[in-house]
């Protein structure tokens, strides 16, 4: 009986130990090819009203693959290529990384090539087997768009939502 | 459900292996009880307060600070109990018990362009408690308990916008997610009456780690995936985050996981499907 005392927490400690690979294996089943099936990108104006001036179908590609350079099992490759209601486009090749709680992923270096502030992040607001949608936020102020530089939000004068689904080829 | 499998077998081994001698006797339990557990709201409130002054004129509702009782909670687990000389007026007792439980609070401040921040904290206990005294009559006991926890927080500070969505990822710098955990051993004593196969419990307990202060400021809240520079700790001074970063790496200015404990007051249950036989 005296051994419960020591098996019980064990097995607990051993289960609640999990979290990361849980944030590794979806990773490990995000990889393969998908196409970006819809991107679309609205204006969050102040009044609270949207304004999407874009809609596009098939607007790139993703691929995710294993890291082979680094593989210690939280990061993989993406390759992605997108093209804009402008027309304008990238093609990028970096590194895919997920947080401990699994709600966003990281596009590490994909917005400059500095050690900081670079990454690009990716709210999952649905993941299954074959399809995916992720969000991300930017502000505009005085004309260019803005990523991750200021604390107050008054200061812009409105905010860009883009979401990408991907589907599964 | 990994976690919630592995609880059943080990409770099901447990009562499969529960036995009797003489007058002795191992009660496993499956176990409630609800954790009036406080914090020391100080470390927290320097944030809002910090963040409310510094913001004061763009903020039409700030954030509330807190009175430090906002995260007690229920637990959920099991035990197992020993008792001795049950055939005297006097006997021993011990008893073991392991269970978790979590509470979140959310604390939104509106801009006055309507926009929000929100800060949702989440803590998650894991309780592991051994306690030893004395039993009047199997029926009432006195004890004395040490019980460890293993506290992880969880702090979301995300925007939601003006048209509902909400935004974890850093478009606005302090959203993310901050990561923090502590351990904190308590002591105290503990009371319980016994009626049958359920004995209601009731314990007070006071944070061992309280003594030694320096242990308070070694963990902050991290964000353990970002980069900024800097900082990616959670502040505690939003003025010296904005315009001394520098010198906030330099002070270690983060809100610090150390603070977040405080004296329990908990009433649990205790209740065992299939008593023994004497």
């Amino acid at each position: 009986m005296r051994i419960l005392y020591i098996v019980l927490p064990l097995v607990c400690c051993l289960f609640s130990c999990t979290k990361i690979d849980r944030a590794n294996r979806m990773l490990t089943q995000m990889e393969g090819e998908w196409i970006i099936e819809k991107s679309e990108r609205w204006s969050i104006l102040k009044d609270g009203s949207t304004d999407k001036f874009e809609d596009l179908t098939d607007a790139g590609e993703i691929m995710i693959s294993p890291d082979e350079a680094f593989d210690l099992g939280g990061t993989k490759v993406i390759d992605m290529s997108y093209t804009n209601f402008q027309g304008q486009g990238f093609s990028i090749s970096t590194l895919l990384v997920t947080d401990e709680d699994r709600t966003r992923v990281i596009l590490k270096n994909l917005l400059c090539n500095e050690l900081f502030e670079c990454d690009l992040y990716l709210q999952i607001e649905e993941r299954s087997r074959n399809t995916m949608v992720w969000t991300t936020h930017f502000f505009v102020k005085g004309g260019p768009t803005h990523y991750s530089r200021f604390a107050n939000p008054t200061e812009a004068d409105f905010n860009t939502k883009w979401t990408l689904t991907l589907k599964r080829q | 459900m990994k976690r919630l499998t592995s609880v059943l077998c080990a409770m099901l081994t447990s009562w499969s292996m529960s036995f009797t001698f003489a007058q002795e006797v191992f009660l496993p339990y499956l176990y409630a009880d609800y954790d009036f557990a406080t914090i020391d709201a100080s470390e927290i409130n320097s944030f809002y307060n910090s963040f409310n002054s510094y913001f004061e004129n763009s903020l039409a509702v700030p954030y509330e600070t807190l009175t430090g009782n906002e995260f007690a909670h229920p637990n959920f687990g099991i035990g197992i109990r020993f008792m001795s000389g049950m055939d005297k007026p006097l006997g021993f007792t011990s008893n073991f018990i392991l269970s978790r439980g979590q509470k979140h609070h959310v604390n939104t401040a509106t801009w006055v362009d309507d926009l929000q921040h929100e800060v949702d904290l989440r803590i998650r206990d894991w309780t592991f408690g051994i306690s030893v005294g004395a039993q009047l009559k199997s029926i009432l006991s006195a004890e004395l308990h040490v019980t460890g926890y293993i506290r992880s927080m969880l702090l979301t500070y995300s925007t939601i916008y003006q048209d509902g969505s909400r935004s974890i990822t850093p478009e606005y710098k302090l959203n993310g997610l901050y990561w923090s955990s502590n351990v904190e051993l308590h002591y105290g004593p503990q009371v319980s009456l016994r009626l049958g196969g359920v004995a209601l419990t009731a314990r007070y307990s006071l944070p061992i780690n309280s003594f030694l202060e320096s242990s308070k400021y070694d963990i902050g809240f991290l964000q353990t995936e970002t980069n900024h520079f800097p900082p990616t700790d959670f502040p505690r001074d939003m003025q010296m985050w904005v315009e001394e970063p520098i010198q906030f790496l330099e002070e270690d200015n983060s809100v610090k996981a150390g603070f977040f404990t405080g004296s329990r007051f908990v009433i649990g249950i205790e209740f065992t499907p299939f008593l023994s036989k004497k």
